[in-house]
């Protein structure tokens, strides 16, 4: 097996931070670490476009010359991030994989949620590889790093196997039926896709505008807490956020789990089933609740969500479809094509079928007094590069794209928070991936939930 | 209808919006558009729940 990951027990920002404040590690030379295994890895795994080694070295040589002179560090100081190249980074091109924008000016001025971010001092290390225009779930060229035979998931394929592959330790990506959550399971990392509109999008490349969310991936749960509160602009509040998340209990005393039978249990594959049990045992042991429930508008939520992105799409892409339709990729050009011939009558009654989905999810919440759910993330875990089907064990077949969107995408639609845990491996030692769902704005309850599950399972 | 008449309102409704793709992209499109308007179908198929934005919001408020 071509497996790349260096990094078991990966760095998680929490740990790096002290080692920074404690001097067991520079700046300097994090980042000599880091491009190392850069240099090492990435002909394999292709997460990183745009990456500036003497740059990153001359900055990562200030912040330990303003620490040795002991300026007041910012909290995140020192830490290596990527962005996700539909997100506008000063000084480097947004090029989004698409061949039409090759030759893209490079952008003047961050994206909201970068500057944002910046201000806490992290170390931007380059842009990630994503799906075309981000509208899909294989993020070529990029592989996983667990096996480079396999795809990382998508879009944001590069942010995830960069985490995983220990050549960043925060990412940001967008999830607009699953970008964040699907590479997130399919690399074995965390991601947080936020309430919708909880973040600007201001800067990023559309997909699909009424569905659209930006949000961080990293190592556990509390690291992308810190980067969320960075990316609202709430830097300040990341020091006295880490005794949140003790690193050595957990209760779930009072919580009350949802797991949902029907549609999120239908065609999974074995191994994922069983490390859904057994996080719903760990639950339980904490203390939650358990809650059997049916959400039955979820297969509703989903169509409504996919109708609603195919459409917005079409829109973003339409002039370049009549322009240019030979500078777009396969799967681009198909969704675009659908997108731009659909009637007005499938979007409003998907924006219908999708408002009926928030209320229904709302009642369900409501009447069994949930505070999450709790669903695995994917159905398989990654499927190997250029397979356009998945199988399942009772002899049906799914499109490799609408399988791994499949239980994403009602989140989308009903615009709640997710948390895409990691929850073992596989036979083959793929990762499996499992998915905390909260209420709307509910994300810290939601991450107190999740780290105590993160402990549990780890 | 038939699979050619579906093909042929596939390429009517390209030719209405300026769009020209090559002849061997119709059977697939065809396929995808027929696909999606029956899973739009699907969605209208409960229309009088209409939701309310007020109901909604109380849901989520009532923990």
């Amino acid at each position: 097996m071509p497996a790349t990951n260096p990094n078991p027990a990966p760095r998680t920002i929490r740990r790096t931070l002290h080692d920074l404040a404690t001097h067991e590690i520079s700046t300097q030379a994090l980042m000599a670490e880091i491009l190392t295994c850069m240099q090492e890895t990435d002909d394999a795994v292709m997460a990183w476009l745009d990456v500036r080694p003497k740059y990153l070295m001359e900055t990562a040589e200030a912040q330990d010359r303003r620490r040795m002179l002991r300026m007041q560090p910012t909290p995140l100081f020192g830490i290596p991030v990527g962005v996700k190249d539909i997100i506008d980074l000063a000084g480097y091109q947004t090029v989004c994989n698409m061949e039409a924008r090759e030759d893209v000016d490079k952008a003047e001025r961050d994206a909201v949620v970068v500057h944002a971010l910046r201000r806490t001092g992290v170390i931007y290390v380059g842009k990630t590889v994503t799906q075309e225009a981000a509208a899909g779930i294989f993020s070529d060229p990029c592989r996983n790093p667990w096996d480079t035979e396999h795809i990382p998931g998508g879009s944001s394929g590069g942010s995830a196997a960069a985490i995983a592959n220990g050549t960043a330790l925060g990412a940001f990506g967008t999830d607009t039926g699953g970008s964040i959550r699907i590479p997130s399971s399919l690399c074995g990392v965390t991601g947080l896709k936020p309430t919708y509109g909880r973040l600007s999008l201001e800067g990023i490349f559309p997909l699909s505008a009424s569905l659209d969310t930006v949000g961080p991936l990293a190592n556990t749960v509390a690291d992308c807490m810190a980067l969320y509160l960075g990316m609202q602009g709430k830097g300040n509040e990341i020091p006295t956020m880490w005794d949140r998340f003790p690193e050595d209990e957990a209760s779930l005393k009072g919580v009350r789990i949802g797991v949902p039978g029907g549609f999120f249990a239908e065609r999974i594959q074995p191994e994922v089933t069983v490390a859904w049990q057994r996080a719903i045992a760990h639950a339980e042991r904490l203390g939650a609740e358990i809650v059997d429930c049916v959400w039955e508008d979820a297969a509703a939520a989903r169509i409504a969500a996919s109708q609603i992105i195919r459409i917005e799409c079409g829109q973003v892409h339409r002039d370049l479809l009549v322009s240019a339709p030979e500078m777009m990729g396969e799967t681009l050009r198909e969704r675009v094509e659908l997108g731009v011939i659909l009637p007005v009558d499938v979007y409003f009654a998907a924006i219908a079928a999708r408002q009926r989905a928030k209320q229904s999810i709302a009642k369900l919440y409501a009447e069994h007094r949930l505070d999450a759910m709790l669903v695995p993330t994917t159905p398989v875990t990654a499927p190997r590069a250029g397979e356009t089907s998945v199988s399942y064990t009772d002899g049906t077949i799914e499109e490799t794209g609408a399988a791994l969107t499949r239980l994403t995408q009602p989140w989308n639609a009903t615009g709640q928070p997710v948390f895409a845990l990691p929850a073992g491996q596989d036979d083959r030692g793929l990762p499996i991936g499992l998915s905390l769902v909260g209420r709307p704005d509910d994300e810290w309850h939601l991450a107190d939930i999740a780290h105590a599950l993160e402990l549990a399972i780890s | 209808m038939t699979t050619e008449e579906q093909e042929a309102a596939v390429h009517t409704l390209l030719r209405a919006l300026q769009i020209e793709i090559p002849a061997d992209r119709i059977p697939a499109l065809t396929v995808a558009y027929f696909t999606a308007m029956a899973q739009s179908q699907q969605l209208r198929g409960d229309v009088t729940r209409t939701p309310s934005a007020s109901a909604f919001d109380a849901a989520w408020d009532s923990k």
